[in-house]
Protein backbone atom coordinates (compact mmCIF):
# COMPACT_ATOMS: atom_id res chain seq x y z
CA UNK A 1 0.00 0.00 0.00
CA UNK A 2 0.89 3.76 -0.78
CA UNK A 3 1.59 5.65 2.61
CA UNK A 4 1.92 9.65 2.78
CA UNK A 5 2.57 10.80 6.19
CA UNK A 6 2.84 15.06 7.09
CA UNK A 7 3.96 17.08 9.64
CA UNK A 8 6.70 14.45 10.40
CA UNK A 9 10.18 16.10 11.91
CA UNK A 10 12.43 16.11 8.99
CA UNK A 11 15.63 15.81 10.78
CA UNK A 12 14.33 12.64 12.27
CA UNK A 13 13.81 11.37 8.70
CA UNK A 14 17.11 11.75 7.50
CA UNK A 15 18.42 9.90 10.50
CA UNK A 16 15.94 7.16 9.96
CA UNK A 17 16.82 7.00 6.02
CA UNK A 18 20.82 7.02 7.22
CA UNK A 19 19.96 4.12 9.17
CA UNK A 20 18.17 2.20 7.04
CA UNK A 21 20.51 2.51 4.58
CA UNK A 22 23.37 1.64 6.89
CA UNK A 23 21.41 -1.73 7.32
CA UNK A 24 20.44 -2.39 3.72
CA UNK A 25 17.25 -2.09 4.02
CA UNK A 26 14.53 0.00 2.03
CA UNK A 27 13.13 2.61 3.43
CA UNK A 28 9.33 0.38 3.45
CA UNK A 29 11.31 -2.60 4.97
CA UNK A 30 12.89 -0.10 7.33
CA UNK A 31 9.44 1.09 8.08
CA UNK A 32 7.54 -2.38 8.63
CA UNK A 33 10.16 -3.72 11.43
CA UNK A 34 10.10 -0.08 12.83
CA UNK A 35 6.16 -0.33 13.79
CA UNK A 36 6.62 -4.37 14.60
CA UNK A 37 8.63 -3.10 17.01
CA UNK A 38 6.64 -0.75 18.50
CA UNK A 39 3.53 -2.89 18.51
CA UNK A 40 5.70 -5.52 20.05
CA UNK A 41 6.84 -3.15 23.07
CA UNK A 42 3.22 -1.88 23.46
CA UNK A 43 2.43 -5.82 24.10
CA UNK A 44 4.29 -6.22 26.54
CA UNK A 45 3.83 -3.29 28.48
CA UNK A 46 0.02 -4.49 28.41
CA UNK A 47 1.41 -7.72 29.73
CA UNK A 48 3.36 -5.98 32.52
CA UNK A 49 0.04 -3.90 33.64
CA UNK A 50 -1.67 -7.52 33.21
CA UNK A 51 0.46 -9.22 36.03
CA UNK A 52 0.74 -6.04 38.22
CA UNK A 53 -3.53 -5.31 38.29
CA UNK A 54 -4.50 -9.11 39.28
CA UNK A 55 -1.88 -9.33 41.90
CA UNK A 56 -3.25 -6.57 43.29
CA UNK A 57 -6.71 -7.60 42.78
CA UNK A 58 -6.17 -11.06 44.59
CA UNK A 59 -4.39 -9.27 47.44
CA UNK A 60 -7.45 -7.35 48.28
CA UNK A 61 -10.16 -9.73 46.60
CA UNK A 62 -11.22 -10.75 49.99
CA UNK A 63 -11.16 -7.35 51.66
CA UNK A 64 -13.04 -5.56 48.66
CA UNK A 65 -15.82 -8.43 49.05
CA UNK A 66 -16.09 -7.56 53.06
CA UNK A 67 -16.67 -4.09 52.49
CA UNK A 68 -17.61 -3.17 49.38
CA UNK A 69 -20.12 -5.75 47.94
CA UNK A 70 -22.42 -4.69 44.98
CA UNK A 71 -20.00 -1.69 44.48
CA UNK A 72 -17.49 -1.62 41.14
CA UNK A 73 -13.63 -1.29 41.47
CA UNK A 74 -10.94 -0.06 39.25
CA UNK A 75 -7.62 -1.23 39.48
CA UNK A 76 -4.76 0.07 36.87
CA UNK A 77 -1.15 0.63 36.78
CA UNK A 78 -0.42 -1.96 39.61
CA UNK A 79 -2.92 0.47 41.71
CA UNK A 80 -6.22 0.61 43.41
CA UNK A 81 -7.62 3.50 41.15
CA UNK A 82 -10.80 4.14 43.15
CA UNK A 83 -13.99 1.58 44.43
CA UNK A 84 -17.43 3.39 43.35
CA UNK A 85 -20.76 3.25 44.16
CA UNK A 86 -22.15 3.46 40.57
CA UNK A 87 -20.84 2.05 37.34
CA UNK A 88 -20.76 4.98 35.93
CA UNK A 89 -18.83 6.55 37.75
CA UNK A 90 -16.12 3.66 37.40
CA UNK A 91 -16.60 4.56 33.65
CA UNK A 92 -15.49 8.15 34.30
CA UNK A 93 -12.48 6.83 36.14
CA UNK A 94 -11.83 4.51 33.23
CA UNK A 95 -11.92 6.79 30.60
CA UNK A 96 -9.51 9.65 32.26
CA UNK A 97 -6.83 6.51 32.28
CA UNK A 98 -4.61 6.46 29.15
CA UNK A 99 -3.68 2.75 30.29
CA UNK A 100 -3.89 -0.55 27.68
CA UNK A 101 -5.23 -2.76 30.41
CA UNK A 102 -7.25 -2.26 33.32
CA UNK A 103 -9.57 -4.60 35.65
CA UNK A 104 -12.94 -3.46 36.05
CA UNK A 105 -15.12 -5.93 38.12
CA UNK A 106 -18.27 -5.47 40.01
CA UNK A 107 -17.29 -7.00 43.74
CA UNK A 108 -19.30 -9.88 44.82
CA UNK A 109 -21.21 -10.14 41.16
CA UNK A 110 -18.90 -10.98 39.00
CA UNK A 111 -17.82 -13.91 40.58
CA UNK A 112 -21.11 -15.13 40.43
CA UNK A 113 -20.49 -15.40 36.44
CA UNK A 114 -17.61 -17.37 36.77
CA UNK A 115 -18.23 -21.27 35.84
CA UNK A 116 -17.44 -23.48 32.98
CA UNK A 117 -19.67 -23.19 30.09
CA UNK A 118 -19.49 -25.45 27.27
CA UNK A 119 -18.44 -25.15 23.52
CA UNK A 120 -19.59 -28.22 22.23
CA UNK A 121 -18.10 -28.02 18.17
CA UNK A 122 -15.78 -25.62 18.89
CA UNK A 123 -16.92 -24.00 15.77
CA UNK A 124 -15.59 -27.38 13.37
CA UNK A 125 -14.96 -26.59 10.16
CA UNK A 126 -14.28 -28.56 7.18
CA UNK A 127 -11.54 -29.23 5.39
CA UNK A 128 -9.48 -31.99 3.26
CA UNK A 129 -7.96 -34.72 5.58
CA UNK A 130 -5.13 -34.50 3.86
CA UNK A 131 -4.92 -30.92 4.64
CA UNK A 132 -4.59 -31.77 8.51
CA UNK B 1 -47.98 -26.49 12.59
CA UNK B 2 -47.67 -24.06 14.90
CA UNK B 3 -48.72 -21.22 12.40
CA UNK B 4 -46.45 -18.49 14.15
CA UNK B 5 -45.43 -15.07 11.93
CA UNK B 6 -42.14 -13.73 12.62
CA UNK B 7 -41.41 -10.09 11.07
CA UNK B 8 -38.19 -9.78 10.46
CA UNK B 9 -36.34 -6.24 10.95
CA UNK B 10 -32.61 -6.70 9.78
CA UNK B 11 -31.29 -9.59 7.57
CA UNK B 12 -27.68 -10.79 6.86
CA UNK B 13 -26.64 -12.78 4.30
CA UNK B 14 -24.96 -16.16 5.80
CA UNK B 15 -21.15 -16.09 5.92
CA UNK B 16 -18.79 -17.92 2.90
CA UNK B 17 -17.71 -21.56 3.97
CA UNK B 18 -15.65 -24.15 2.13
CA UNK B 19 -19.51 -25.61 1.15
CA UNK B 20 -22.39 -24.97 3.85
CA UNK B 21 -21.95 -21.30 4.19
CA UNK B 22 -22.44 -19.83 7.99
CA UNK B 23 -25.49 -18.09 9.48
CA UNK B 24 -24.65 -14.81 10.70
CA UNK B 25 -25.55 -11.69 12.14
CA UNK B 26 -24.53 -8.10 11.99
CA UNK B 27 -23.43 -6.12 14.94
CA UNK B 28 -21.03 -3.23 16.09
CA UNK B 29 -19.11 -3.50 19.11
CA UNK B 30 -18.15 -0.92 21.50
CA UNK B 31 -15.91 -1.04 24.71
CA UNK B 32 -17.02 -0.27 27.93
CA UNK B 33 -16.31 3.60 28.10
CA UNK B 34 -18.32 3.98 24.72
CA UNK B 35 -15.73 3.91 21.79
CA UNK B 36 -17.09 2.46 18.59
CA UNK B 37 -14.58 -0.79 18.18
CA UNK B 38 -15.53 -2.52 14.95
CA UNK B 39 -18.80 -1.42 12.98
CA UNK B 40 -21.27 -3.42 11.16
CA UNK B 41 -19.18 -6.69 11.58
CA UNK B 42 -20.89 -10.04 10.28
CA UNK B 43 -20.48 -12.35 13.09
CA UNK B 44 -20.92 -16.56 12.89
CA UNK B 45 -23.71 -17.46 15.17
CA UNK B 46 -22.00 -20.67 17.23
CA UNK B 47 -25.21 -22.26 19.02
CA UNK B 48 -22.57 -24.77 20.56
CA UNK B 49 -21.01 -21.69 22.41
CA UNK B 50 -22.45 -21.12 25.81
CA UNK B 51 -21.09 -17.70 25.93
CA UNK B 52 -21.66 -14.22 25.17
CA UNK B 53 -19.17 -12.70 22.18
CA UNK B 54 -15.74 -14.10 21.36
CA UNK B 55 -13.70 -12.37 19.68
CA UNK B 56 -10.35 -12.55 18.01
CA UNK B 57 -7.46 -11.69 20.20
CA UNK B 58 -6.24 -8.53 17.88
CA UNK B 59 -9.88 -7.37 18.32
CA UNK B 60 -9.94 -7.99 21.79
CA UNK B 61 -7.23 -5.92 22.27
CA UNK B 62 -9.12 -2.99 22.18
CA UNK B 63 -11.33 -4.05 25.18
CA UNK B 64 -8.76 -4.84 27.87
CA UNK B 65 -9.40 -1.15 29.64
CA UNK B 66 -12.01 -3.06 31.06
CA UNK B 67 -10.88 -6.66 31.86
CA UNK B 68 -12.62 -9.21 34.50
CA UNK B 69 -10.03 -10.12 37.27
CA UNK B 70 -8.32 -13.31 35.87
CA UNK B 71 -9.64 -15.44 38.63
CA UNK B 72 -13.02 -14.39 37.15
CA UNK B 73 -12.66 -15.69 33.94
CA UNK B 74 -14.75 -18.77 32.52
CA UNK B 75 -13.25 -21.90 31.22
CA UNK B 76 -15.19 -23.63 28.35
CA UNK B 77 -15.11 -27.61 27.70
CA UNK B 78 -14.69 -28.37 23.98
CA UNK B 79 -14.14 -31.50 22.15
CA UNK B 80 -10.46 -31.48 22.43
CA UNK B 81 -10.35 -30.26 25.88
CA UNK B 82 -10.78 -27.27 28.02
CA UNK B 83 -10.24 -23.38 26.79
CA UNK B 84 -9.94 -20.55 29.32
CA UNK B 85 -11.06 -17.63 28.02
CA UNK B 86 -9.93 -13.45 29.18
CA UNK B 87 -13.16 -11.77 29.69
CA UNK B 88 -13.67 -7.99 29.77
CA UNK B 89 -16.93 -5.90 29.48
CA UNK B 90 -18.35 -4.52 26.32
CA UNK B 91 -21.39 -2.81 24.03
CA UNK B 92 -23.11 -4.65 21.31
CA UNK B 93 -25.64 -3.23 19.39
CA UNK B 94 -27.73 -5.56 17.18
CA UNK B 95 -30.21 -3.30 15.06
CA UNK B 96 -31.16 -0.73 17.39
CA UNK B 97 -30.70 -2.64 20.74
CA UNK B 98 -27.56 -2.16 23.09
CA UNK B 99 -26.83 -4.81 25.33
CA UNK B 100 -24.65 -4.67 27.83
CA UNK B 101 -22.75 -8.02 27.70
CA UNK B 102 -19.01 -9.44 28.16
CA UNK B 103 -16.40 -10.64 25.12
CA UNK B 104 -13.99 -13.26 25.29
CA UNK B 105 -11.19 -14.91 23.54
CA UNK B 106 -8.98 -17.51 24.29
CA UNK B 107 -5.62 -16.80 26.85
CA UNK B 108 -3.90 -18.86 24.52
CA UNK B 109 -4.38 -19.08 20.95
CA UNK B 110 -5.99 -16.56 18.50
CA UNK B 111 -9.63 -17.03 19.08
CA UNK B 112 -12.59 -16.47 16.56
CA UNK B 113 -15.37 -14.02 16.05
CA UNK B 114 -18.85 -15.97 17.01
CA UNK B 115 -21.71 -15.20 18.61
CA UNK B 116 -23.15 -17.75 21.36
CA UNK B 117 -26.00 -18.45 23.12
CA UNK B 118 -25.54 -15.80 26.48
CA UNK B 119 -26.57 -12.93 23.25
CA UNK B 120 -28.59 -15.51 21.21
CA UNK B 121 -31.15 -16.53 24.09
CA UNK B 122 -31.70 -12.72 24.26
CA UNK B 123 -32.99 -12.26 20.77
CA UNK B 124 -35.41 -13.44 18.03
CA UNK B 125 -33.72 -15.00 15.42
CA UNK B 126 -34.95 -16.79 11.62
CA UNK B 127 -32.36 -18.92 9.99
CA UNK B 128 -33.28 -18.76 6.83
CA UNK B 129 -31.39 -21.61 5.31
CA UNK B 130 -32.97 -21.39 1.56
CA UNK B 131 -32.36 -17.85 1.43
CA UNK B 132 -29.18 -18.20 2.89
CA UNK B 133 -29.83 -15.46 5.43
CA UNK B 134 -30.31 -14.82 9.26
CA UNK B 135 -32.85 -12.57 10.28
CA UNK B 136 -33.84 -10.42 14.10
CA UNK B 137 -37.60 -10.21 14.42
CA UNK B 138 -38.17 -7.22 16.89
CA UNK B 139 -41.65 -8.94 17.79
Amino acid sequence: MTLVIKKIDPEKVRLFKAEAVKRGLLLHQAIEEAITLWLNTSRSAAETDFEANNRLYEAMKEELRKKHRGEFAVIAEGRLVGIYHEKKEALEALRSLGVNHAILTQIGVDEERRSELEWWGGSIELQNAQDT
Amino acid sequence: MVGRIYRASECTGHLAAKRHPTPSLTITLYNITGDKVAEDVKIPVDTGYEGPIMLTSELYRFFMKAELPRSLWRSYKTLSGTITMRTARAVIKIIDQEIETFVETPFLGEGKLLIGREILNKLTIIIDGKRSETCVSND
